[in-house]
Parts: C-alpha cells; structure tokens; sequence
C-alpha cells in the first residue's frame, strides 16, 4: 500500500534559470526506509525540504499518509504534515533541556502522558540519565540520537533525516548505523535518508533512489518508482 | 528605517515637532468634543512626542542588535521547530524570542544609554518640567552651578558603565 506518494515534483531555487529537481516521482510503503543516494548539489536536501513543507514546489503532487499536502491549490504547512526531520547539524534548541528538546514535538499531550512519551523516547535512544543535560553538553554521537528522538516523539507519518551520519567519525558511524536501522523497524517508521555514502545505505535502506547522473537503478518491485534528474 | 541614526537629533526634532502639531490641528474638534477647553495642543506637549522622537533617532541600535541576533541563529531552528508541529506563533515565543534573549536585552541596554545622554532632541521636544540627567546636567552647567552639574554628569557616566558591562557580560554567555 502507497505511504508516501510524490508525482511529477518539479522545483527551481529562487532565481536559477534551470529546475534542480526535474519531474520527480516515487512511491513509498508504510514502514519502508529508502535510501537517497546522490553527489552534493543534486538536490537531495531539497527534496526532502519539499516533502517537509519548508520549500514550495513548482508543481507536482506529494502525499503523505494517504492525506494530499502538495497540489495545485493546496498547501499543507509543515507543522500539520505529520512528517518528522533529522537535520544535518541536528539543529537542538539549545535553550532547552534533552527532555524539553523531545517534549518540544509533544504539546498537544497532556502533561502526565507528554512525560510518559518523553521517558520512553529517552528509552528507545538510549539517553537515560542525560535528561537533564543541555545539548552542547553532549557528545555528537549523543545529540544524533536526541535529534532522532526528537523527531519520532510526535510518532510522524514519514522521517526525513539529512545525512544523519555526515558529523560523526567513522568508528561511531557504523555503530549508530546499526542502532538506527533497529529503531526504525523497531518503531515501524516509514524513513527518507539522504546521504552522499552508500555504505549508509547498504546498511539501512531496503530500496535506493539515485538523484543526479544516471537513471534509478534499485532492487525494487514497485512498478511506478522513477526518479530521474539531472 | 534606521536611517534616523545619521540625522542629527534638532532635525527629527523639528520633523517630529510639525508632525505632532498637524496632527493636533487634526484632532482639535475631538479634542473640543472631550471638553478640554479651547486648548488646541494636546499630544504636542506630552510626552508621547519625545518618545516618537526617540524612536526615529535610535530604531538603528535596537534593530541592528535584533537583526544580528537573527543572523546568527539563522533560519534551522524555526524549521526544526515547524516539522515539530508548532506553528508561527509558538514557533516565536517558543523557539526565536528565548534564543534571542541576549540580543534583545543588549540592543535594549544600548538604546538606553543613548537616550540617557541624548541632549539636543530632549531638549526641543521634553515637555514643560520634564528632565533626564542630560538636560538636568546642562541646565546646571549653564548656570554655572557646576558642583550640582557633576552629580547628574557622574550618573550619565555611571550608566554607561554598567551597560558597557552587562554588554560584555551578555556576550560571553552568548557564546555557548
């Protein structure tokens, strides 16, 4: 069943002459992680942008949970897609403790169970006992999975991460890999992972889309999965 | 906008001056319907002039310390913020105003010792018996009182110290 829909997305930054994401269109099933894989500059964080609802595409259609938040004439703003994003440098508030970070997403609980979901995130991340620590207080292994939690407490429809690895050093990398894509399956999450490395993606992704240079060429039996851009 | 740092203070001052006195003219038949007498100048001798005085004279400090702190913290966590359902409003008061604390409280600091020694503006728009240390400090050195002169003259300085300390006390902090 169809999760996540994008059809025939197009999008031009402000002011260049030619599109960076040309015609885009794939589908996802619930609890499905698919990898981005592309050089820098292909548009990779655009596109997740686009789907985040932080940048407006020039036309197409996106879906998200079987609900239209893209087309002609409709435009859901980010707070209400239901979609989850690790950023690249995380961006943790830093005036707020790692519990405030992950009860941030969580206003509209009340407060008894805002506190029980907040423990259980810490849980699931492994971050017991740092609670109360401010996030420059961490380490970078750390706030990546204060990001992580931060971003699943809402319990989103889809999570975007950003090259998710990209500021930890190799050794951490391959743990936190491992640890992530046990999270991801063990919360059932439908996830988009951008990264320029594709050991992240052997290691995560059931599924590749390749953006930038040649066409896409993943193991895939989804018949209407294209994804071609230049 | 903030153009008003480069004018000389008796310039806005005569600018806010005919601005307040059209307007009064403006209002002077609500003015007569209030019943407060044939006295056509209302807004023109309060205090409100000064502070539209004040204002254009010195938007640049308090706006170039708000506009700093915004580009220093950059557009990511009001996004981060957003993708966590939180929409404009609390995105606002939730995410931007606690992170740009400091600069709000420094370009506050700053716009405030300005005003305290602000002499010629005051001195055009103050209303009738309203001082600051500035134009109190003038007055008495005018009239050669110069011993009462320096207790306003040492505060003004005072002031400014304390400021220049609580600015660079705001900036370590900021840096974490």
């Amino acid at each position: 069943m169809t999760h996540v829909l994008a059809e025939q997305i197009i999008f031009t930054h402000p002011g260049a002459r030619t599109p960076v994401i040309r015609e885009m269109s794939f589908a996802m099933g619930k609890s499905e992680i698919i990898g981005v894989l592309g050089p820098s500059g292909s548009g990779k964080s655009t596109l997740l942008r686009l789907l985040a609802g932080l940048e407006t595409p020039d036309s197409g259609r996106i879906v998200i949970g079987g609900r239209t938040v893209f087309d002609r004439g409709v435009f859901v703003p980010p707070e209400k897609r239901g979609v989850g994003m690790v950023f690249q440098d995380y961006a943790l508030f830093p005036h707020l403790t790692v519990a405030g970070n992950i009860a941030f997403g969580l206003h509209r609980l009340p407060r008894a169970k805002r506190a029980a979901r907040v423990r259980e995130m810490l849980d699931l991340a492994r971050l017991d006992g740092l609670a109360d620590r401010y996030p420059h207080e961490l380490s970078g292994g750390q706030q990546q999975r204060v990001a992580l939690a931060r971003a699943l407490a809402p319990g989103p429809e889809l999570l975007l991460m950003d090259e998710p690895f990209s500021n930890l050093d190799a050794g951490l990398r391959a743990a936190i890999r491992e640890e992530l894509r046990e999270i991801l399956k063990r919360t059932g999450t439908t996830c988009l992972l951008v990264t320029h490395d594709r050991q992240d993606v052997a290691a995560i992704c059931e599924r590749t889309i390749r953006i930038g240079g040649e066409a896409e060429v993943g193991a895939t039996d989804y018949a209407n999965l294209s994804a071609i851009s230049t | 906008m903030t153009a008003g740092y480069a004018v000389p203070g008796p310039i806005i001052a005569i600018g806010v001056l005919s601005l307040f006195i059209a307007l009064d003219r403006l209002l002077a038949p609500l003015y007569a319907g209030m019943g407060t007498g044939s006295a056509p100048l209302v807004l023109s001798l309060s205090l409100a002039m000064l502070i539209a005085g004040y204002v254009v004279r010195f938007m640049a400090t308090g706006y170039n310390a708000v506009e700093a702190g915004f580009e220093r913290i950059g557009t990511k966590y009001a996004e981060a913020s957003r993708t966590l359902g939180a929409g404009v409003t609390r995105t606002f008061f939730r995410v931007d105003l606690p992170m740009l604390r400091g600069s709000l409280l420094g370009g506050a600091a700053l716009t405030f010792v300005e005003i305290a020694k602000e002499l010629p503006l005051t001195m055009l728009l103050r209303p009738f018996n309203f001082d600051t240390l500035a134009t109190k400090a003038y007055q008495y050195a005018g009239d050669e009182r110069i011993y009462q002169a320096a207790a306003p003259s040492l505060l003004i300085i005072g002031i400014g110290l304390a400021s220049v300390f609580l600015l660079n006390h705001l900036a370590g902090s900021g840096q974490k």
